[in-house]
């Protein structure tokens, strides 16, 4: 599993790169930025591969799940919020406590981390930074990406730590961001200060990959992390969702759609799996050119 | 093996910055060495758009010790940055690569490029100045013609010596993407330039045409999946070169196949050894360098961790593999962080293709010479070299005990890495660029 925290960081490292070689002098420099992105798919998928390895073990062990809620779509979030429970699979032994960057809308009812199925222990500390984030969107908080990260052990109030359902984190995210659309921008400028205001603006625009950037907030005061995950929201936001070249022949099913910020995805679930197979800061850059 | 001496340490900046060696600007940062064909000259760009061209010394009589000695002959400003108002981009004046002409005349030649531009530089001495005009006087002011009294014929006088470059050609709006590399034909007519996804050939006399003769652009630009690293004419054969890729493969292409060479001829790839797979093996495997041996029989890359010699003859692996660095393999994701591992180190061959020559960290570059399979580690920097003392061989401690001459892999400096390097074409001399200061060193004969 330590692959899947390396994994992860090593994505919000390759997006970093990517989103800092757009201010760098000179332009972008496109084989640089070619070799970044390669090491985001191979990451990618060794975190993709990782997740479902986790997501199979807990579909056998786990049965009382909620199922996926069905015609759920990016819109859904308000109504949703308060009665949907929420667990992030999380890396096993992993005291960052950030949320993975993207789930896949996967149908299987559970999305346990994998903790859950291996490491008992692990799992029930990690809840409540789970619900710390159904806290702060219920009450609108912006600054949704950072709560999870700072309030490790905070405690949610309403909600039932009953085993996690299906309901995807990233719609979480999604109604998060949703409700605090302008502020988005200053969790986001004031973490990572680099950061363009203007880059954030497009947040509103491409609710898709915004979801996934707000999936990842930054470990405050947690030295593990370099580069801000935060930042994984403003790239993806900037650089849109559409990804087909380099993961070509992994995910074609979702390429076709998968094109610059889809505000009404058909469903939750492929947004997710558009989401987290479609990071595509590159392909937009590599247009541009 | 032979022993290096330093020579003379020649710093690239003027004394008065000797002393704060470490506060460089960036402009100062060295981004080319190159020997001209005779080895008399050695130009070096910066990332300030600055060309510095040295000149060795005759030998002289009265000075034996001070033979061959590299001074400086010219500088000029080959490029300016500018601004591509279509694409809003700042191009930087960073110049690339240097390549020489074979000399023709009393004058140098030089190509230089930065990311967009090539420029023909011709520099030459002026030794002579007409004197005795009858309408002005040696100072140029006009006379009254009222004093002239008689006519006289202007003659050429002798002068301090004064080297003029002056830019001959500008070749320009050829490329959409970032100049990599540019190599002069042997036919000495022709000459290419490489970005990342075209090759262009030009006429050394005509500026306004270049003809394509790669394109390796997909029609989707999503399913880009490499790019062009380095490429390089052969050295004999006007009509082969080679061109190398981020994937670590090289294609040997002839421009009598095809107008557009995209059908390679040869190509040029090792299989990957599935022990070694990382998160970054695909970077680590992209060539940073390819460089022809001067017999034309063999060719040279380097990527991250190792040089590798090739057989033209060969195409399913390389003669033989040097390991540069290979400490460094299990450190890559922190390179990736700092983003060393993006570095792309040059290589060179010596006059006789018998020693190759690469930089490393730490100010360290390293030798590997063919015949005997024996390598060594030198350092360029002033603290631990006297004027023709002889260079200290310098070791990596990977793990374990540390002997005391060694350096262990975690006190390596990453930011002092010797990207350029150049060697004499006939003789044991070797200029080695660290950051902003140039270091000579000559092999200790005599």
């Amino acid at each position: 599993m330590e692959f899947k925290v390396e994994a992860h960081r090593i994505m919000s490292i390759s997006l970093g790169k990517i989103y800092n070689s757009r201010v760098q002098r000179g332009g972008i420099k496109l084989h640089k930025n070619l070799l970044v992105s390669l090491v985001l798919r191979s990451a990618r998928q060794v975190y993709l591969s990782d997740y479902y390895q986790g997501v199979c073990l807990n579909a056998q062990t786990m049965d009382t799940a909620q199922p996926w809620p069905p015609g759920e779509t990016m819109d859904s979030e308000l109504d949703e919020n308060d009665s949907r429970e929420h667990e992030l699979p999380h890396e096993v032994g992993s005291d960052v406590r950030t949320s993975t960057p993207e789930r896949p809308g996967s149908p299987v009812p559970a999305l346990l981390n994998d903790a859950v199925a291996a490491p008992q222990p692990v799992a029930p500390p990690q809840l409540p930074s789970r619900r710390c984030s159904n806290a702060a969107a219920r009450e609108g908080e912006a600054n949704a990406t950072r709560e999870c990260g700072a309030l490790g052990g905070v405690e949610s109030d309403s909600d039932t730590p009953s085993n996690p359902p299906a309901a995807s984190f990233c719609r979480k995210r999604r109604s998060c961001e949703k409700m605090t659309t302008p502020p988005p921008e200053s969790p986001l400028k004031k973490i990572k200060q680099q950061q363009q205001p203007t880059a954030t603006t497009n947040t509103t625009t491409t609710t898709t990959t915004t979801t996934a950037a707000q999936e990842l907030p930054p470990p405050v005061g947690d030295g593990e992390e370099e580069m801000d995950t935060s930042n994984v929201s403003s790239l993806i936001s900037i650089f849109g969702s559409s990804f087909s070249g380099l993961l070509g022949k992994e995910s074609p099913a979702s390429e076709p759609g998968a094109e610059d910020s889809e505000p009404d995805p058909p469903s939750g679930q492929i947004c997710c799996e558009q989401v987290l197979k479609n990071i595509a800061p590159w392909s937009t850059a590599i247009v541009a050119f | 093996m032979k022993c290096f001496s330093r020579y003379l340490p020649y710093l690239f900046r003027p004394p008065s910055t000797i002393l704060s060696s470490s506060c460089h600007t960036e402009a100062d940062i060295i981004s080319t060495v190159e020997f001209n064909h005779t080895g008399e000259l050695l130009a070096t760009g910066d990332k300030g758009g600055r060309v510095v061209i040295f000149q060795r010394e005759q030998e002289s009589k009265n000075q034996p010790h001070r033979r061959g000695e590299y001074n400086v002959y010219s500088t000029f400003q080959s490029h300016e940055p500018e601004f591509d108002y279509l694409k809003s981009l700042e191009i930087e004046e960073k110049i690339n690569k240097i390549r020489w002409l074979p000399q023709q005349n009393a004058a140098y030649f030089l190509l230089s490029t930065n990311d967009k531009t090539v420029k023909l530089w011709k520099v030459s001495e002026r030794g002579r100045r007409p004197e005795g005009y009858n309408l002005k006087d040696d100072d140029g002011r006009i006379r009254d013609p009222s004093t002239i009294t008689m006519l006289r014929v202007p003659v050429l006088q002798p002068m301090d010596l004064m080297v003029e470059a002056t830019p001959r050609r500008v070749f320009s709006n050829a490329h959409t993407y970032h100049i990599n590399s540019i190599s002069v034909n042997s036919d000495y007519e022709t000459y290419m330039s490489a970005d990342d996804l075209r090759i262009n050939l030009w006429n050394l006399e005509i500026t306004n045409r270049s003809f394509n003769i790669v394109d390796i652009k997909p029609a989707n630009m999503e399913e880009l999946t490499e790019v062009i690293t380095a490429a390089e004419f052969h050295p004999n054969q006007c009509n082969t070169f080679v061109y190398s890729s981020s994937k670590g493969t090289i294609r040997l292409c002839d421009m009598r196949a095809a107008a557009l060479c995209d059908k390679h001829s040869k190509f040029f790839e090792e299989p990957e050894d599935p022990s070694n797979r990382s998160f970054f093996s695909e970077i680590i495997s992209s060539i940073s360098d390819v460089k022809f041996s001067h017999s034309g029989r063999y060719m040279m890359t380097r990527d991250y961790l190792t040089v590798k010699v090739w057989d033209l003859n060969m195409e399913s692996r390389p003669l033989e593999t040097y390991q540069v660095h290979d400490y460094l393999r299990s450190k890559l994701c922190s390179l990736y962080e700092n983003d060393c591992i993006f570095d792309k180190f040059e290589c060179v061959w010596n006059g006789s293709d018998s020693v190759i020559m690469t930089g490393s960290y730490n100010n360290f570059f390293r030798m590997f010479d063919r015949n005997t399979k024996r390598d060594v580690t030198l350092e360029a920097s002033r603290e631990n070299s006297k004027p023709r003392a002889i260079l200290k061989p310098r070791k990596v401690c990977v793990g374990g005990k540390r002997r005391k001459d060694e350096i262990s892999v975690d006190s390596l400096d990453f930011s002092k890495k010797i990207l350029h390097s150049a060697w004499h074409p006939s003789e044991n001399i070797i200029a080695v660029a660290a950051t902003n200061n140039l270091y000579i060193f000559q092999d200790k004969v005599n």
